[in-house]
């Protein structure tokens, strides 16, 4: 009893249908404050009986919806290469200078695509789909999804048909983080990196992680990125070369002092199974 | 307490528009069972709409987190405002024919009605954020209507202690409850 009013026993008096105390009774008739407590209370209980609350969310739930996100991220880069004019068939060497540019690239994480710069026929195909995209959402099985975007790129009649692979980066430092990269390929000798990195130690100042493809004709810079917190982030990453040919993948820690060499330590090395590469 | 998980949603709102996919979840997991128990309702017991609901509700969330304006209502409203379009697709959906519109007015899909479907979400939002022995105990007394002896035997707890628990976790919901405007009167 606090003030003189009821508390715990108000809750008593709500809860226990038999054997109201005489005390608790008494005061109720009399205190219209404690009254309405009492009448608030038995409103809870009622709402809480109405509330079905279910059971058991699927186990699998989370898991899916979560593979549904990461796919998003693909969704996105075949939005990209769908309204993208296809790169020009030669030269490998254009696409190699373009690629030794050092082009910080963006996390393919807005929510939104950009849909401005496009114009024509390529807006209408890319419009197409965008809509077939936006429906895979609510496609049961993730696991289909893949096969769903083949169909669609086909469907819509774009030359970007997707093929992305899997394949596992692996952290030297375990101290570091980790990070997956996914290839998509696209016709035309067009391919993109999924780097997907999960708490990547917060990049030094004054430097910034490089993603190089290494072969035989040398190294070739697929772009700097940086982590500002450690976090779950993917980055995109054009590729203006034939992976077969550059084979191995390193991510490097770059001083940021202007030199496209690479000549930092390295961070996490995978390598391109060239089974993953077809044409 | 309230209070502070309100903020807390639209905190993480912000982040996921960044593209953090650690905020996005972390909300996910504050809405899962809210939205699925409010799925269930919606789609008439079908588990595998529900399921595509709450798949559909994240996405969406996920891409248009961006466009949410704090300044024009809470998270969880909003999150609710996309979950009952979401519902009305599905469910015409799963009919396979066009529902005409003045039989869908008034009524959210499977023709729960809208201010039953928002009560179910606010209370079992306002629930999630129970701690977990408090949840299970009104779970199992409202939900499943369980007595409070075959609680005591559920859970090999004594008699006492369900009691207690029970009364604790109601004393947290009641103001929780007040706040959401679930109840009316003053708070003390
Ligand atoms: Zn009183």
């Amino acid at each position: 009893m606090s003030d003189g009013h009821l508390d715990a026993e108000l809750w008593d008096h709500v809860l226990e249908d038999d054997g109201v105390a005489p005390t608790v009774q008494a005061h109720l008739a009399s205190c219209s404050r404690c009254s309405a407590v009492a009448l608030r209370r038995r409103r809870v209980v009622e709402l809480l009986k109405e509330t079905e609350v279910t059971e058991d969310v699927p186990q699998n739930l989370e898991a899916d919806v979560f593979e549904l996100v990461r796919l998003d991220h693909v969704a996105q880069v075949v939005r990209d290469a769908a309204l993208a004019p296809p790169p020009p068939a030669h030269l490998e060497e254009a696409a190699l200078s373009r690629a030794l540019q050092d082009t910080p690239v963006a996390p393919v994480v807005t929510p939104a695509g950009g849909w401005g710069r496009r114009t024509g026929a390529g807006l209408l195909a890319a419009a197409a789909v965008a809509a077939a995209l936006f429906a895979i959402t609510s496609y049961r099985q993730v696991g289909d999804l893949r096969e769903r975007v083949k169909e669609l790129q086909v469907a819509s009649g774009e030359p970007g048909v997707p093929d992305g692979h899997d394949m596992q980066l692996v952290s030297f430092d375990p101290q570091q983080g980790s990070a997956d990269l996914e290839l998509v390929h696209f016709r035309h000798d067009n391919y993109k990196f999924l780097l997907r990195t999960r708490d990547l130690a917060v990049t030094p100042p004054g430097n910034h992680y490089e993603l190089w493809l290494v072969g035989r004709g040398g190294d070739v810079s697929a772009g700097s990125f940086r982590i500002v917190k450690p976090d779950d982030i993917t980055f995109s990453f054009q590729i203006g070369v034939d992976p077969k040919a550059f084979p191995d993948l390193v991510v490097t820690v770059e001083k940021d002092d202007g030199d496209p060499a690479r000549s930092g330590r390295v961070l996490m090395r995978g390598v391109i199974d060239p089974q993953h590469v077809d044409h | 307490m309230k209070v502070r998980e309100i903020d807390r949603d639209e905190d993480l709102l912000a982040d996921v528009a960044r593209g953090d996919t650690n905020a996005l979840r972390e909300l996910y997991r504050s809405f899962e069972k809210p939205l699925y128990s409010l799925g269930l309702r919606w789609m008439q017991g079908d588990r595998q709409l529900a399921e595509e609901l709450v798949q559909e509700v994240t996405l969406r969330i996920w891409r248009a987190a961006g466009t949410y304006d704090a300044s024009r209502g809470a998270a969880r409203s909003w999150i609710f405002g996309i979950a009952r379009n979401v519902a009305t697709d599905l469910y015409r959906k799963s009919l396979r024919q066009p529902v005409p519109v003045e039989e869908v007015e008034g009524s959210g899909p499977g023709h729960l009605d809208d201010q039953a479907a928002w009560r179910t979400w606010e209370i079992s939002k306002i629930l999630q954020d129970l701690p977990l022995e408090q949840q299970k105990v009104i779970e199992l007394a409202y939900v499943c209507q369980f007595t409070q002896s075959e609680m005591a035997r559920t859970l090999g707890i004594p008699l006492g202690t369900v009691k207690t628990r029970i009364q604790l976790a109601l004393s947290k919901l009641e103001p929780a409850f007040l706040e959401a405007g679930l109840v009316e009167g003053e708070t003390r």
